[in-house]
Order: structure tokens, then sequence, then C-alpha cells
């Protein structure tokens, strides 16, 4: 063992002695905001803030509604409301302070604000209580209005309604809104305070003591020197308690989403008796599932689907320092939230009728309330109103705000195969040569840590990779590629250029008291950390990706950034003390640091295209820290999970929640990270993982080596045969990617997206242990030791058996399914059309010219759709060039044919064409009036098209089933 | 060749005669005939050169010419349908030329000289994977036929291992005589050792009852000795006991003054110098002397013990052929690889040295492979007998070294080292595999073998040459 490995070992050594430990990671108890803001209503009326409808200014201009919120106990506003439509369909609320001691961090670079396209307001009516506003252009459809309710006292509290009039989404209902401002308001709220009250109280008659205390309370205010500890650490907190709060209740709704990432199911659960979901970004070794502890990223969004609508609502809570979040269900009789409702429009007689014929039933509303505490900063929430029976509405609004998924080189939607570390030159080149013995295909192969030179970013291990470039010829011949890591610590090395600058130019995080680099200890020992808030230092991490200044690198080799939230060994909660300074003293780190990993990956996906002079090129970028709006810039992986079955089976609800928030470009460490799985579990793990939207394989240097053939037989055929699965789909799935990048789709989909009318699909087992790809596959993974047969829901509609086409007709119901090792359930949707590439090779690239098979699946009446999108697989050419086809695949009345929306890239051939559950076997079938060669198997209603001439993708054609 | 050539015939007997004569068939039989004459390498893929990448062995199932039936019987298809690029059979059967199917195979006749079957995907990929490039006639990619180089490359490899396995196995034999001929002494030893322990055993027991007896009589000389002192005194105190008794100036104080009596005080000398003086000394170092004698006599008996139990152990070792595997014996091999040193003892252990630090990297536990039980528990005393019959089926390429030093936070290391041939005792490479678990490659003339078939550097004029040669004929 040489001395490197010691050190990593002792680090992961101190890494596990803490990592399970609860104790190193922070409860809502220990964290005090937390405390104080779920018991924010103690503090009484004095606390709650109204609406002085004299304070109300609209700026027709800004399109902004402004008010200012008084406390009861004071007469002039402290707060500013106001309130705007950035998009249509989406309300932004923001909160902040008239006359700020300090101003508050507000957040920079995250939105797309210049995609922003304000709505008008009008104010609908006015009354003493509250006042309502429509937003949207004039001539919109009646539907695409949004209204909303702002009542002004006993507490300010909003409405917001969809299309129908009905209310969906309520804030501060629960009056949890608070603003801390002040230190005053500190020792007002906490406990000291009180019994420091009692005992003046107490004292009432002592005047003399009165006064002293009176004078320590102001020597407190002239000199205030807050501290909060946790454990070893102090947290210096000059500016005093900031923290910011607010309910917001999803009315009607039993199922709400998101806020990943957390080890919990998909539908989020109560927390009143247990732990708020913490989101602050740590580095968790050994992470637990079924926990509402905080892992390596977090995403501040919650979907909501209305319980009676086909569509989904969400919150974007738009604040990057630590947040905790309480969900609870409330359950109310239908009554007076209903009349307030239909006070509310010009025009809504025939729907008062319907209200009131609901009312008669009675019945039970569940609404799901969400409490959301920030330490710092401001309010700013975004709410999404979904449309009408447009599920998928909700994702591309979204995307308006925080930006649309990047869209991966086509490489790396296939197989990455990755360990830490392969430890020299000549182990990938090793692996390189093994993929093709064994047969199996492969993309990527990842460095780890160890290939640099003594864990200096930038870098290579001149002994153990003397030749990077020549390694990166060596897998680009056979269409492969390499990926680096590059992660943000920076060892103190003043031998090293790279420090020496960042330290000279003053691009580290400083420490609380002085313009001193914060130093922590990382992989390579004492290091720092730059600070990537600042331009100026983003600027130079990006030029650091040049050619040039990355000695060694390649046009063929990808980055990966890890330990960007940050990780810190033995810092606090294994990350960067919270009073660490950004903006050269200016920011405090509290107030950024859920964020700090997305400005890393972008900078470093910015590097990756400015490397090349044409800046044409498209990253491909893995992180593992991640915000709102990273999906910008990379992909993004669940982390350190573990080899165990129960791991393997909270990978979906993990993907499924990053998914449906607004990040579907994630994977997992296919196998397990840590410890060694068996042969039965590496197995199941890979035939599941190869239908995520990003497959790699990872391990951890204390396990044994796994490669795709480390089982032997039969388990280095299954595995074969996963991968080669995943690569016969890689046209179907970059046309998902494509989507994704479009109009913010999740790629990995709940049953429920894909059929909401099916409440079935809510099932717990269902919801989060199966998946749709698309809206066109159906997986349900094999999480359990020596299953040999599932029970699995197919919703109503016709489906096919991935492995035999075998025709299941379902009534929405459940099938019990067999499942020997070789096979997870995976079925075709009926009424889809996938197009595939059955000839596998070494690498995606190799394939790219191979000709299509079209899977053409008919629905129950005959009808059945899909797309493709095709282009070079690597260049901005389809946008700025737009060369690029993108296609639509018909079938109905008989006939096959294309709708294209765009073709402008070279055709592929179509070698075959299989449809399946074609009732009628037909005489002939026609193409460019000449009659092409088919099967008809009667049995499975399967006809086959078989080597047809000139058929090719990128032209328009029709086929006609006569 | 020529069995080959007709079996291809015979093959075709129960079809028509003229079918076999018929165009394409009727070129290549002549085709095949004169190249048959000229060329023996060339002749044995000819009659397919229609159907590309067919493995030969398998060609009189693309004979017929209007049908082929898939490889798996799953179905026939029209003859037209082979190699058109559309895969029609399950198992790629139908398309051994093209990358249609996904589980086809190609095969590179490499001119005969390094024949293999890759897989169907790898047809016109863009990447010669025949020397001679057979799978690129796409135009992607121009493949140089590098099958000569290729095979005398490896021809020249295997002829420097032949050379090596050649000489390494004539040392390997002188070895053999010298163990041989130690095989006697090693009996013998065996016999020797045990008879001179036994011997020493003896001796040593001898010893301890001489020592014994030593003991009793100095035990009692010392006994003896105070007797006579005590008597004495009592003697004396007695008889001036009696003198003072008697004395008419009977004083109180002279029975305290008893010491200063001479007779007293010499004998008190007496007994000083008898229990700390020299005579007392003597019968220390007397002492002392056969306690020395003793622990010498234990010494060798001890060395006797580890040299019978050396013997023993080499006794009970597979030592192979002759006993050849002795040469390991006691000949420990040293590496050095940056800042490690690694030592391999054979049969005994292996250890790493770094910056001063040893590491033992395991104890020798057996020839061949583990299996996962015993690499899991290193003192499994219940499977020694199963062991030891494992061992004397064991491959003798193989030693495994077990229960070394633990690691930090991981397990005890343990090493694998594989013997391969070579002229000498060395070690060419030390890899560790898993966290502290090593693999060494270890070079000696001992496992060096006869080579079977002796390869000769072949004639590889090519066809053409020849064929021009022959005409030239």
């Amino acid at each position: 063992m040489n001395s490197t490995i010691k050190i990593i070992l002792f680090f992961l050594f101190l890494c596990l002695c803490f990592g399970t430990d609860d104790k190193k990671f922070k409860k809502c108890s220990q964290s005090s905001f937390c405390e104080r803001n779920r018991k924010v209503k103690e503090n009484g009326r004095n606390s709650i803030f109204y609406i002085d409808p004299k304070s109300i200014n609209i700026n027709l201009e800004e399109q902004l509604f402004q008010a200012g919120l008084n406390r009861h106990s004071e007469r002039t506003p402290l707060l500013a409301l106001s309130i705007s439509s950035v998009n249509q369909g989406i309300i932004r609320i923001n909160i902040n302070e008239i006359d700020p001691d300090l101003n508050r961090y507000q957040v920079e670079g995250i939105l797309e604000t210049e995609q922003f396209h304000y709505q008008p307001i009008k104010i609908v009516s006015q009354t003493e209580e509250y006042i309502i506003l429509r937003f949207g252009e004039e001539n919109l459809k009646k539907e695409d209005y949004i209204y909303l309710q702002l009542f002004f006292n006993p507490y300010w509290k909003i409405n917001i309604f969809n299309w129908k009039n009905e209310p969906i989404i309520s804030i501060n209902e629960n009056h949890l809104f608070n603003f801390e401002m002040d230190q005053k308001d500190y020792l007002k709220s906490s406990k000291v305070a009180k019994e420091k009250e009692k005992e003046n109280e107490k004292e009432k008659d002592k005047d003399k003591e009165k006064e002293t205390n009176k004078q320590k309370e102001t020597k407190d205010k002239d000199q205030p020197d807050y501290k909060e500890k946790f454990g070893k650490f102090t947290d210096h907190q000059p500016y005093g308690p900031s923290s910011v709060s607010l309910d917001i209740t999803f009315l009607n709704t039993n199922h709400i989403y998101g806020i990943p990432e957390h080890t919990t199911k998909l539908s989020l659960e109560d927390t009143e008796d247990g732990e708020p979901y913490r989101l602050y970004n740590v580095d968790i070794l050994e992470y637990e599932t079924e926990s509402r502890m905080s892992l390596y990223g977090s995403i501040p969004v919650i979907l909501g689907k209305p319980n009676n609508e086909n569509t989904m609502h969400g919150v974007f809570w738009f604040n990057p320092s630590e947040t905790w979040v309480d969900i609870s269900t409330e359950k109310i009789k239908k009554g007076n939230k209903q009349r307030e409702i239909n006070k509310i429009t010009e025009e809504n007689e025939n729907e008062n009728e319907n209200e009131k014929q609901n009312q008669n039933k009675k019945r039970t509303i569940t609404s799901k309330r969400t409490h959301w505490m920030s330490e710092t900063g401001v309010i700013d929430l975004f709410v999404i109103v979904g449309q009408e029976n447009e599920m998928y509405d909700v994702f591309e609004k979204y995307s308006s705000l925080t930006g649309l998924p990047y869209f991966p080189p086509y490489f790396s939607i296939a197989y990455h195969q990755c360990r830490w570390s392969y430890k020299t030159q000549k182990e990938i080149q090793k692996l390189n040569d093994q993929f093709d013995e064994y047969d199996i295909p492969v993309d990527a192969f990842w460095m780890d840590i160890d290939h640099t030179d003594g864990k200096k970013y930038f870098t290579f291990d001149k002994k153990t990779y003397p030749d990077p470039k020549k390694l990166s010829k060596t897998v680009a011949e056979k269409g492969r590629k390499l990926v680096t890591i590059v992660d943000p610590h920076m060892k103190k090395d003043t031998n090293w250029e790279l420090y020496k600058e960042a330290k000279e130019k003053k691009y580290l995080i400083t420490k609380y008291n002085s313009d001193q680099p914060y130093e922590g200890d990382c992989w390579p020992g004492k290091s720092s950390w730059p600070d990537f808030l600042n331009t100026e230092v983003l600027e130079w991490w990006i030029s650091r990706f040049s050619y040039e200044k990355y000695q060694g690198s390649t046009d063929n080799m990808f980055i990966w950034n890890d330990m960007n939230e940050p990780a810190i060994f033995g810092g606090p909660e294994m990350s960067i003390p919270r009073d660490t300074r950004h903006f050269n003293g200016k920011i405090e780190h509290r107030n950024i640091h859920n964020s700090y990993g997305l400005y890393v990956t972008k900078g470093t996906f910015e590097g990756l295209i400015k490397r090349n002079e044409d800046q044409n090129e498209r990253p491909f970028l893995l992180t593992r820290s991640f915000f709102a709006g990273s999906q910008k810039y990379c992909t993004i992986w669940t982390g350190d999970n573990t080899a165990n079955w129960d791991q393997l089976k909270y990978t979906e609800s993990m993907l499924l929640s990053l998914s449906l928030s607004g990040a579907p470009l994630c994977g997992e460490d296919s196998g397990g990270f840590l410890n060694t799985p068996d042969a039965e579990l590496f197995t199941r793990w890979f035939q599941t993982s190869a239908f995520h939207p990003f497959f790699r394989s990872h391990s951890h240097t204390e396990t044994k080596r796994r490669e795709p053939w480390s089982y032997g037989e039969p388990y280095t055929s299954i595995i074969r045969k996963a991968i080669k699965d995943r690569y016969t789909f890689l046209p179907f799935y970059y046309t998902q990617f494509y989507k994704a990048s479009t109009k913010g789709k999740p790629i990995m989909r709940p049953l429920w997206l894909v059929f909401p009318r099916d409440q079935d699909t809510f099932n717990e087992q269902v919801e989060n242990f199966s998946y749709m790809v698309g809206s066109s596959l159906l997986i349900s993974p094999i999480s359990e030791k020596n299953q040999k047969k599932k029970n699995v829901y197919l919703p109503k509609g016709i489906w096919h058996d991935f492995y035999t086409l075998q025709k299941f007709q379902s009534n929405g119901q459940y099938y019990k399914i067999n499942t020997p090792l070789e096979k997870i359930p995976i079925f075709y949707h009926g009424g889809k059309i996938i197009p595939r590439k059955l000839r596998t090779r070494r690498s995606s690239d190799f394939m790219k010219n191979d000709p299509i098979t079209l899977f053409v699946f008919l629905d129950e009446n005959q009808q059945s759709s899909g797309s493709i999108f095709l282009d070079d697989g690597h260049s901005y050419d389809f946008t700025k060039l737009k060369k690029y086809t993108h296609q639509k695949f018909i079938f109905e009345s008989n006939k096959l044919f294309t709708k294209s929306y765009h073709l402008n890239y070279k055709t592929l051939r179509i070698e075959r064409i299989i449809i399946a559950n074609l009732i009628k076997n037909p005489n002939q079938v026609i193409f460019n009036n000449s009659q092409l060669q088919f099967v008809y198997q009667e049995k499975d209603q399967i006809l086959t098209i078989r080597n047809p001439k000139d058929l090719f993708v990128g032209e328009n054609w029709e086929i006609i089933f006569d | 060749m020529l069995i080959f050539f007709f079996g291809t015939l015979n093959s075709q007997t129960d079809q028509s005669f003229f079918q076999i004569f018929s165009d394409q068939q009727m070129f290549c039989f002549c085709k095949g005939f004169i190249l048959f004459l000229t060329s023996l390498i060339v002749s044995s893929y000819c009659c397919q050169a229609a159907i590309v990448g067919i493995d030969p062995s398998l060609a009189s199932h693309y004979s017929d010419p209007k049908t082929f039936t898939c490889l798996d019987n799953s179905k026939t298809i029209p003859k037209s349908y082979v190699n058109d690029n559309y895969c029609d059979c399950e198992d790629g059967s139908d398309e051994p030329g093209t990358s249609a199917c996904p589980k086809g195979n190609f095969y590179c006749h490499n001119e005969g000289l390094l024949s293999k079957s890759i897989p169907s995907s790898r047809v016109n990929d863009g990447i010669c994977d025949c020397c001679s490039g057979e799978d690129e006639v796409s135009g992607k990619v121009k493949c140089t036929n590098t099958c000569k180089e290729l095979y005398l490359d490896q021809i020249s490899d295997q002829l420097k291992e032949q050379e090596i396995q050649e000489e390494g196995y004539k040392l390997r034999l002188e070895i053999r005589k010298e163990t041989n001929e130690k095989k006697q002494y090693l009996q013998e030893q065996i016999e020797i050792t045990k008879e001179e322990y036994e011997k020493a055993e003896q001796e040593s027991e001898k010893m301890s009852e001489k020592q014994q007896v030593c003991e009793k009589w100095i035990y009692a000389q010392k006994k003896n000795r105070k007797k006579v002192l005590k008597k004495m005194i009592q003697e004396r105190l007695v008889s001036k006991n009696m003198e003072i008794a008697n004395s008419e100036e009977k004083n109180d104080k002279d029975f305290c003054f008893l010491h200063k009596d001479p007779k007293i005080k010499k004998i008190t000398k007496e007994f000083k110098n008898l229990f700390f003086g020299a005579a007392k000394k003597e019968l220390e170092d007397l002492k002392k002397k056969i306690i020395r004698e003793k622990s010498s006599m234990f010494t060798e008996k001890r060395n006797k013990k580890t040299e019978k139990e050396k013997f023993e152990k080499i006794g009970d070792l597979d030592l192979g052929i002759d006993n050849e595997f002795y040469y390991l014996f006691d000949n420990c091999i040293e590496y050095k690889e940056n800042k490690y040193t690694y030592e391999v003892c054979p049969f005994d252990k292996v250890t790493q040295k770094e910056n001063g630090n040893t590491y033992k990297l395991g104890n020798f536990k057996q020839w061949g492979e583990l299996t996962n039980q015993e690499s899991d528990s290193d003192n499994d005393n219940e499977n020694e007998n199963e062991n030891e019959k494992k061992n004397a089926k064991a491959n003798k390429e193989q030693m495994e070294f077990t229960g070394g030093d633990k690691c930090w936070n991981g397990p005890n290391r343990s090493t694998t080292v594989l013997l391969k041939c070579g002229l000498k005792n060395e070690i060419k490479n030390v890899q560790e595999v898993s966290i502290c678990k090593y693999q060494m490659t270890l070079l000696t003339p001992i496992v060096c073998e006869k080579p079977k078939n002796k390869i000769t550097i072949p004639d590889l004029t090519t066809n053409q040459e020849k064929k021009n040669i022959h005409d030239e004929l």
C-alpha cells in the first residue's frame, strides 16, 4: 500500500467514523433559526404582519404590484411586498426590507431574467379586506389568466387561482411568515431574552437593577457578538439572525413532490412528528435510506398534483441558504374557502352553480401545507400555475425561470466505466482492450483523483499518467472518451502556480475575521476554495480549461466536478464554515451555501465551451452538488451510495425526485459505490441502471475491482445484454434528452405523470419502485434478493413485453411477471413508436451510421406515434446552423407516415419496421408504389417489414398497409 | 489440407454432380485446384470466396445454392438472404460477412496464419480487426495487411519464449540432478537430525539429572555445613554455659557477651566464610557452570529441533519431481520498485520494506489457488487434511502467502506468487491487485517446460510470389 492510499484511507476513516453518525449533521433543534421558525407563532400578535391598503402601489411600467408590510406593533412598514408575473402562468412574490441596516444578499446569475416576459396586471376588485389582481395580456384565453387575491388584515395572505377560479395555492394562510431583521428580534424570540424579561418583571421595583439591565442590552446592541455552537464548531454571526420563513399550502392536493436530494419516498411525507426536510448541501458518506437529512444538493422546488385536475402546480423558493421544509396535511370540510372564490371573477356564474352542487356533497378536502424556513436572504418565491390537462406544463414554466437542461453530447448518454481509481494509464489502456475482449460497448473511461499530481487538479501524475494525450488518442480510436475529475479544493502548495495565483489575486474564500484564505482539509491535505461567486474568479477558472493551461487535456476529455458542496474533512457538517466570506469579505458564505456547487459547474461548463476556438462543442459535465439551475450545466449523480439492496431500491425515487424538480439528467453509481455487491445485486443494479438517464458504474478504492465481467458467467452475459440493450435504445434516449433540453420534460417519469387519471399509479409501490422512460417504456426494477416474480402494475392500455413482444391488454391491473436473473420487467407502451439501433458496436460513436429499426406499438385504436431527433451528436450546429432532423412517425388509418418538423441532417436507413398489435394481416404493404417484404405472425399480431429499400429517417414517406 | 479439400467434395456428393461444376463452384473448384497445387494455405478457404466471413469448418452449411437454414435450425431462408445486410437468423448465421446480426461472427482468414472469429459488430467499423483487413471493405479505413509482421512477431516472441524455455529446461534438469542428489541427503538429514535431536534430548535429560544430583549435593553440602556449624556453636555454647554456670563469679552479663567468646567468634567467621566468602563462591560457580552447561545443552537441543523440523517440513512439502523445488528453498529473492523493496522467500514468507518499516505480506500457505473460504480464515485446522490432498495435485505455478500483517482498517496482507519460466530467479513485477492483496511474478528455471511442438520459422513467401516461382518452374 502506498502512502497516498494511506492518506486517503485516513480521511476515509474520518468519514467512516462520522458519516453514519447523525450527530455530525444538524437536526432542526440544533439549528437555532429552524427551531425559532417552527415556533414562530409563539411570538404572538406583534410578530404578525398586515398590509395597510394605503401603501399599495401598482407600477404599470414595470408591471409590478407593491405593498408595505407592517407589524401590528409598528406604524411604518418595514417590509416591501412585490408581486409580478414574470412569465405567463408564473407569479413572483418578493419580500425584502425597505430600509435595511445591511443589504440582504440577492442571488445573481441563476435566473433566466432575459427570458422573462412580464405580464400586465389588472385590478379586478378591491375592498377593505382584499384586492384581486389579474395577470396576463388582454387578448388571452379566459383560462390562461391567473388571479391572485391578497388579504390585508389581520395578517397578509395570498390565494392563487386556477382557470376554474378555484384556489390552488395559498400563501401565509397559516401566518407562519417571519422575517428576522435585527438582533433585537433575536433577543425577543430567544429563550434567553424571555428569561431576561421575566427577571425584569420580577425585579420591577428595583429600579437600579433594571437600569443596569437596560445598559447591558444597549451594550449588546452596540457590540453584537452572536455565535451559534454546534459540536466543537462556533459559527460567528456578526449580523445577527436574519432568517425568513413562510407557509405555502397546496389546496385540494394529496401528493406533493420535490425538494431533492433526499432518500425518502417520492411523495413528500408529513414532518410534524420529526425532522423537517433539510436542504443544506453536505458530503455524507454512507447515507441511509428513508431519511430527511440533507445530501449533496438541493432544489427548493415543490410540485403539487391537485386532486381534481390533470396538471401540476409548483413553487420555487429561490433561496440558496440553509433551508428546512416542514410538511403537514390539512383536512377541511368544503366551505368557507369556496365562498371566497366565488367573489373573485367577473364572469363565473356557471361555476357558481357547479360549486353549489359540489358543496352539497360536503366532502373533505385534503391540502398539503409546506413551511419553508431559510437561514438568511430574502423571500423570493415563484408560484407556477400549470395549465389544464397539461401535466408537463409546469416543467416548461419552471425551465423558463432557471433554464432548460443542457443537451449533452451523444456519447454521454451511453455507458461509462469509472472507479476510484484506475491508477495508471496502462490500466485504462487495458480496459480499452478488455471491453472489446468481452464484447461490451463502452463510451467513456473515468479518471478519479489519483490521476493528478498530488491531488492538484488540472495536472496529471507524471509517473502513472505519463502521456494523457496518447491515452486520449488510443481510446478515441475506438470512439471512446475520457473524463477527468476536477474538484474545487485547491491544495495549499505555494510551489503550485495555480494556488499561488489564486492566493495573490485574492480569489479564495476568506476567513470570517481576516482577509486570509480559509483553509481546511481535503484530499490533498490543507486546501483553500476559490470564490466562484466572484465573476473575476469564475473567468479565471474558465480560462484554466484551455488546452494550453490544462496541460495534457484534449478535446476528447470531459469533466467531473466532485466535492463541490464544498466537502471539507473535519469542517462543520463536513463542509465550509458558514461565517467564511465571499467577494473579498463582503458576503457571508451562509448566504450562498447551497448554490456553491452550481457556480463551480457553471465555470467548468463555460470552460469546456471556451476551450475550443469555435466554441461549438457541447460539454459533458457531471456534478455531485447542485442547486436549482444546475440542469443548465451538468448531469447529476446521487453521490456515494452503498452496494446493498435497500439503496438499489431507493435509487428510483431519488432519481424520480430529481427528474420532477427540473433536473432530468441524473443517475447513480451502478453497483453501489461503497462495499462490494454480490453478483446478483451487481447484475440487478445494471439491469435497471441501463435505463436511467445517466449510466455509470463506479466503485470505492477499497472494494474489489468490478468491471462488467468481474463476476464471471452467467453474470457477465446478463450485464453485457443490459448494456447492449441501452445502446440499442440510444436513438430513443437521445430524442428524450433533446425533448428535455427544449421543453424541460423529465426523461424518467413516475407512472402517474404519464397516466394522471389512474389513481393506482399513486400507489406507493407503483410510484416509488417503477418508472417510465419518456412515455414509451415502463421499467419495474428488481431490488430484492432472489426475487423470482414481481407484481407489476400496468395502467389501462396495451403493453408489450420487452423480451418477447407478448401483448398485455391491461384494464389497469397487476400482473405477476417472472423475473429470473436474466430479466427485469420492461414493457413497451402501446401507442408509441420507438426508434432503435439493433446493431451494437464498441461505442455509440461507431454506431452513428448504422440503420434504424422502428418499433411501432399500436394502441386500442390501431394508432401510434413517436419521434426521433438526429444531429452530429457533439456540436452546437443543431442550434447555430439548424443542422438537425426532428421527425415524427405516425401510424393511423392503416398508414405509417412521417411528419417532419425539421429535416437538415443526413439520412439514416431504416432496416426494419416491427409493428406490434396490428390486428389485421394486410394483403400488401406498399411504399413508393412498390410492395415491401413483410412477415406477419398471427399469434402475436406482429408484422415485420424486412429490409425495405430506400426508406430513410430524414426523408418524408408513407407506408400503406392494405 | 488435402483431406479437407476432398472433404468438401465429399460433403457435396449427395447433390447432383453437375451442380458441383456449375458456375461459381466450377470456377472455384478450378481456382481451388490450381491454388491447391501452388499454395496449401489458400486452398483451405477458396471455395467459399463468394460468402464473406464464414468459418471454413462451417462451410458445408452454406453450400446449398437455393436456401440456407440458420445454424440454430430456427428457419430456412432463400440463399439470397445470406449476407444481404439484414439479419434473419436469431443466431446471426445468415450474415457472416456483414454487421447486421447482433449475435453474428465474422471469420478472419488472415491468410491462414492467425485466423480467428470476431463479433460481427466489428465489420466495417473503421478498425482493422483482422490483420489482413478483411473486416474493413467499406473504405472507411484503409487497412494494411499486417498478418506477416504479426505472425513473425508472434513467432519471434514464441521463438524467444521457446529459447528461454529450452535453456531454462536445461537448467531445470541440472537443478533436478542436484536436488535429486540432495534427495538422499535430505532423507538422511531427516533421519540424522532426528537422531541428533533425540541424542541431544537424551543428553539434555542426562544433564538435567546431573544438575539435579549436583544441586542436591550442593544443597546437602550447605545443609551439612549448617548442621556442623550449628552443632559446633551449640557445643561451644553448652561448654561455655557450663563454664559460666560453673564459675563462681556468676555474672548474667557474661551470657550477653557470648559472641565475644573467641571460640564462637571463630565459628562465626568460619560461618561467614562458608556462606559469603570463597567457599560459597566455589559452590555458586559450580552451580552456574551446571546451569550454563544445561542451557547450552538446551540451545543445542532447540537447534537440533529446528533443524529436524526444517527437514521434516521439507519432507512434507510437495517439491515436485526429484525434489526440484528444493532449489527455491532458503533462496530469498529481492525486488525494488520506487521506494519499496520486496522480498520473496519461497515456502516461507513475503515482505515489503519501506523507509525502514518492514511489513509481512504473508506466510507461505500452499501451492495453487485458495478457495474463498481459505482466504477468509487463515487458521482452518479442520481442512488441513483436505488441503494436503489438494497440495498433492495443486498446480506448481502459483504459491499463496496469507496471514501477513494486518492492513490499517483493512484485511491481513496476502500475496500470490506466480511462477513463470526464466533463466534465473528474479521477480518480474509486483501488483497490488486490490487493497493489501499483492500479486508477484517470479521468474525461475524451475518451472520451465520442455517445448512440446518445436516452432520453426515458416516460409512466408506470399501466394503471388509462390505462384511466380511455380510459373518459373
